[in-house]
C-alpha cells in the first residue's frame, strides 16, 4: 500500500513513517504541511493520505480542508484524518457530504495510531472505500445517549454491535470483532434499527449506515 | 464659578460703569434732542418731555446693551436716537435741517429695526432677515429721494428756503412718488412685523423668551408709524402737524426700551425663583436628578454635565467613566465650569449655544445647585472607584484567559506531541520485538502512555478548551456536552468575538449546562446566544427538575460575568426547568 503522510510535528511524523515502513507500508511522501502535500502529491499518487488535522498557519482545520480539496480533485486517494482531540463536531465535517459516494474516509484518533494493529486495519479499511471512525468518538456518544437512557431499549450485546456499526464497520467486521455469524449480526442490526426506530436503513452504500447510526447519535431531539 | 464675598460700597450695587455710561449716553442724547427740536419745544413743553425721555431712553438701553453679544443692536439703538434726536432739526426750518430731517427719521427706524433682528444673537440669522433689511433700506432711503427729487420745498411742510434737490419738480410726479412711497411704507412695516413673527419658532427657548417682548413692542412701532406718517405725505402739510406726528411717532418708539427693561426683569426674577426651583428639584441629590433638574430649568435636553475627578485629573461621568472632553465651540455648544467655596474645579456643564445669551440664569442655576453637585460628586468618586476596581478585574481576567490558553496550548503542542511520538516509538517497538515479553512490556508501556496523555488532556481542557481557541463557543460546547451525556441544542452567532469574552461566555455556559445536567438531572439543554447592540445574550434552558433557589450554586457564574459588567439571572416560571439568562456587554 502507497501512503502519504503530512504532520507538522517532525517527531511524530518521524515515528509514524518509521512505524509505516517496518509493517511493510510505502510511504511515498512525507510533508510538514498540507501545503507541500498538495504540492508534491501529483508525482507521488498514493492509496491513501495520512493527514493531521491542526497544522500551520492556523492550526484550526488545515486538515480538513487538505480532506476536501483531495476528496474533490482526487477521488481515487482515501482520506485518514488524524487528530490529537476527539473533536465530534470536526468528524462530522468530514462525513458531511459522504452519504452517498463510497470513498474512503477515516477520522482517527493519534492515541490510536500507536497501535500499529488499529492503523494498519484503519488504512486498508480506507483503502477499500469504507468510512472509519474513532472508537472513542463513538463511544462518548454512545455513552452520552446511555446516560440518557435513550439506549435502555438495546441489550448490551446490540449497543456493542450499534458502536461497531457507528465505526464503520461492514457486518462481516463486526462478526469478526464479536465472534458471531453473519445471520447474527443482520438480526441484530435490524433489531437496532427498529427499536431505535432509525428510519434510513443502509441501501446499497454501506456508507449510509454509518451516517445513518451517527445522525441518531448525535440528534438534538431525543426520539 | 467663585461666589464673591460681598464688598462694602457706598453706591447702589447696580451702579457700576456701565450704568454710569448708559446715564451719560442718555443725557447726552437727551441734550441733543433738546438743542435740535428748540424751536418746537419752546411751545411744547409736554411734547418735549415725552420725546426727551423716549430719545433718552432708548440711548441708555442701546448703551447698556454694549456688552459682548448684544454689542451690535446697542450701538444700533443709540445711532437710532442720535438719529431720533437730529430729526428734530426739522423744527429750526432753515437750510440743510429739512434733508437731514427726512433723512434722520429713515435712519432712525432702519437702525431700530436692524436691532432689534440682530437680537440677541448680533447676527442675521434668517435669509427673511438679511432680504428684509436690504429692501427696507431701498424704501426708507429712496422714499425720501423720490419725493425730494420731484417736489419743491413750498409743496413739502418746510419752507421756501430748504435745501432741497427738486431737480424733476413735478406736481404729478410728486403725488404720484407721496402715494406710492406711502403704500409702500406700509408694506415694510407689516412685513417687519411677518419677519419678526417667522424668527420666533426658529429661535431657541432661551432666545424666544428673550425676543419677545421687544419683538411685538417693535412690530407695533413700525406699523404704527407707517400708518401716521401716511396722513402727511400729502402737499402742503404744515410744518406743525408733521412735528406733531414726530412727536407720536416718539412716544410709541418708547415701548421699545419698556419691553426690554421687561424682558431684563423677567430674566432677573426667573434668575431668582431659579434657585428654589432648582433647590426642589434636586433633592435627593444624585446625578440624574441635577442634570434633569437643569435640563428642565434651562430648557435644554441636550445639556450635559460632568464631574471633577481630582484623583484622575480629568472629569468624569455619572458613571465614574473619564470622559474626554472635545474642543470647546464646535457644534454650536459652550461649557460652563463650577467650580467649589475653595475655587477647586467640581463640575462642567456642556450647554447649547443659544443658552449663552442667559448665561445669568444658567450661572444662577449651576450656582443653586452648588450642593447637590458636591453631593454628587461624592457619588461619582465612589462609582469611579468601583469602575477603576471592575476594569483591573476585567484586566485580570482577560490576563488569566490569556494565560491558560497558552499554558493549554503549551500542554497541548508542545508535551503532547512529544509523548504521542513516543507513544508511535512504543508501538513500533511492539511491532518488531521478537521476544514477547518485550512485546508485552512494550505494550503495557504504550497504555500507560496513553493513560498519561489522557489525564494530561484533562488538564489542558480544564485549563482552556483547545477547541474553544479553534472554532469557538459552540463546538467546544457541543463537545462538553457529549461528555456531560445531554443532549444539546445549540443556536448561536457563527461570528468570533474577543478571547476573554468567548472564554468567559464558555466557563459560564459549561457551568449552567453541568448544574442543569448534575443538579437538575435535565436530559435536553437548549443554548441561545444573540449578539446585539454590543451585548452578548446567552439562555441556558433545561428540562430538568426545577431548583428552588439555585442563585448560590450559580455564584461562580454570576462574578465571572459581573466582572465583565453582565448580569445573570435566573427565571424559573417555566412549568419544568430551568432558564438561566446570562448578559454579557461585548463592544
Amino acid at each position: 500500500m502507497r501512503v502519504a503522510v503530512a504532520e507538522d510535528s517532525g517527531i511524530f511524523r518521524q515515528a509514524l513513517v518509521t512505524l509505516l515502513t517496518t509493517v511493510g507500508v510505502d510511504v511515498v511522501l512525507s510533508a510538514a504541511s498540507g501545503d507541500e502535500l498538495l504540492a508534491r502529491i501529483p508525482g507521488n499518487l498514493p492509496d491513501v493520505v495520512i493527514l493531521d488535522l491542526h497544522m500551520p498557519p492556523t492550526y484550526t482545520n488545515e486538515g480538513m480542508v487538505v480532506a476536501r480539496h483531495l476528496l474533490e480533485h482526487n477521488p481515487e486517494i482515501g482520506v485518514l484524518v488524524l487528530s490529537a482531540h476527539n473533536e465530534t463536531p470536526q468528524a462530522m465535517e468530514l462525513f458531511r457530504d459522504q452519504s452517498n459516494q463510497s470513498r474512503g474516509v477515516g477520522y482517527l484518533l493519534k492515541d490510536h495510531v500507536t497501535d500499529v494493529n488499529t492503523l494498519c486495519h484503519a488504512l486498508e479499511r480506507v483503502r477499500k472505500g469504507d468510512i472509519v471512525i474513532d472508537p472513542d468518538v463513538v463511544s462518548r456518544l454512545v455513552d452520552a445517549r446511555h446516560r440518557a437512557d435513550e439506549l435502555s431499549r438495546l441489550t448490551e450485546r446490540e449497543r456493542e454491535v450499534l458502536s461497531l456499526m457507528a465505526e464503520g464497520q461492514s457486518n462481516a467486521g463486526i462478526g469478526k470483532a464479536l465472534l458471531l455469524s453473519s445471520r447474527t449480526v443482520e438480526d441484530h442490526v435490524r433489531a437496532i434499527f427498529t427499536k431505535l426506530k432509525i428510519t434510513s436503513m443502509g441501501g446499497p452504500a454501506p456508507n449510509k449506515r454509518v451516517l445513518a447510526v451517527l445522525t441518531w447519535l448525535r440528534a438534538v431531539e431525543p426520539r | 464659578m467663585v461666589i464673591p464675598a460681598p464688598r462694602r460700597r457706598w453706591s447702589p450695587p447696580w451702579f457700576g460703569a456701565e450704568a454710569k455710561r448708559a446715564l451719560i449716553a442718555g443725557g447726552v442724547v437727551a441734550g441733543t434732542t433738546l438743542a435740535c427740536g428748540w424751536p418746537y419745544w419752546t411751545g411744547h413743553q409736554f411734547a418735549a418731555a415725552v420725546t426727551l425721555i423716549a430719545c433718552a431712553s432708548l440711548a441708555v438701553e442701546g448703551a447698556l446693551l454694549l456688552t459682548s453679544r448684544t454689542r451690535r443692536t446697542g450701538l444700533l439703538f443709540l445711532l437710532a436716537a442720535t438719529a431720533w434726536a437730529v430729526n428734530w432739526t426739522a423744527s429750526w426750518d432753515a437750510g440743510p435741517t429739512a434733508l437731514l430731517s427726512v433723512y434722520s427719521q429713515a435712519g432712525f427706524y432702519l437702525a431700530l429695526a436692524v436691532g432689534v433682528l440682530l437680537y440677541p444673537g448680533g447676527r442675521l440669522e434668517y435669509w427673511a432677515d438679511r432680504a428684509w433689511t436690504v429692501a427696507a433700506a431701498v424704501v426708507l432711503w429712496g422714499g425720501p429721494t423720490a419725493v425730494s427729487l420731484t417736489s419743491r420745498p413750498s409743496w413739502t411742510p418746510f419752507g421756501a428756503e430748504a435745501w432741497w434737490p427738486g431737480f424733476f419738480a413735478d406736481r404729478t410726479a410728486f403725488h404720484r412718488a407721496l402715494a406710492v412711497v406711502g403704500v409702500l411704507y406700509i408694506v415694510v412695516a407689516v412685513s417687519f412685523a411677518a419677519v419678526l413673527l417667522l424668527r420666533l419658532p426658529r429661535m431657541a427657548w432661551a432666545e424666544r423668551v428673550a425676543t419677545l417682548p421687544v419683538t411685538a413692542a417693535l412690530a407695533f412701532v413700525g406699523v404704527s408709524a407707517a400708518l401716521t406718517q401716511r396722513p402727511v405725505m400729502q402737499e402742503n402739510i404744515r410744518l406743525g402737524e408733521l412735528l406733531q406726528v414726530y412727536v407720536i411717532q416718539g412716544v410709541v418708539v418708547i415701548l421699545v426700551p419698556i419691553a426690554l427693561l421687561a424682558s431684563g426683569m423677567r430674566d432677573r426674577f426667573g434668575e431668582l425663583t431659579v434657585a428654589g426651583r432648582m433647590l426642589r428639584m434636586t433633592t435627593p441629590a444624585t446625578v440624574e436628578a441635577i442634570r434633569d433638574a437643569l435640563r428642565n430649568v434651562l430648557h435644554d435636553p441636550s445639556l450635559d454635565l460632568w464631574f471633577w475627578a481630582p484623583e484622575d485629573g480629568s472629569y468624569v461621568d455619572g458613571a465614574g467613566r473619564s470622559v474626554r472632553l472635545a474642543q470647546e465651540d464646535d457644534g454650536g455648544r459652550w461649557r460652563r465650569e463650577v467650580r467649589t467655596a475653595a475655587g477647586e474645579p467640581l463640575a462642567l456643564a456642556e450647554l447649547g449655544a443659544p443658552l449663552r445669551v442667559r448665561s445669568p440664569l444658567v450661572d444662577a442655576a449651576l450656582k443653586a445647585c452648588g450642593r447637590a453637585l458636591e453631593t454628587a460628586r461624592l457619588q461619582v468618586t465612589v462609582q469611579a472607584g468601583l469602575e477603576q476596581a471592575r476594569a483591573a478585574y476585567e484586566r485580570l481576567v482577560h490576563a488569566e484567559s490569556q494565560a491558560r490558553e497558552g499554558l493549554a496550548r503549551d500542554l497541548h503542542d508542545g508535551a503532547q506531541q512529544r509523548l504521542l511520538a513516543l507513544g508511535v516509538m512504543l508501538g513500533h517497538l511492539e511491532a518488531v520485538a521478537i521476544d514477547p515479553k518485550v512485546r508485552e512490556y512494550a505494550g503495557d508501556c504504550r497504555r500507560e502512555l496513553l493513560a498519561a496523555l489522557a489525564e494530561l488532556r484533562a488538564l489542558s481542557r480544564g485549563m482552556h478548551p483547545a477547541l474553544l481557541a479553534e472554532d469557538g463557543v459552540g463546538p467546544a460546547l457541543e463537545v462538553a456536552a457529549e461528555r456531560l451525556g445531554v443532549r444539546i441544542r445549540l443556536d448561536l452567532p457563527a461570528e468570533r468575538f474577543p478571547r476573554e469574552i468567548e472564554f468567559t461566555l464558555y466557563t459560564a455556559l459549561y457551568e449552567a449546562l453541568s448544574h442543569a445536567v448534575e443538579r437538575a438531572h435535565g436530559s435536553y439543554v437548549t443554548v441561545r446566544v444573540r449578539s446585539a447592540e454590543g451585548r452578548l445574550v446567552a439562555e441556558v434552558s433545561d428540562n430538568g427538575d426545577r431548583i428552588s433557589d439555585i442563585a448560590p450554586e450559580l455564584a461562580r457564574i454570576s462574578e465571572r460575568i459581573g466582572v465583565l459588567r453582565g448580569n445573570v439571572e435566573v427565571a424559573g416560571d417555566t412549568a419544568q426547568g430551568t432558564t438561566v439568562r446570562m448578559v454579557l456587554p461585548c463592544e
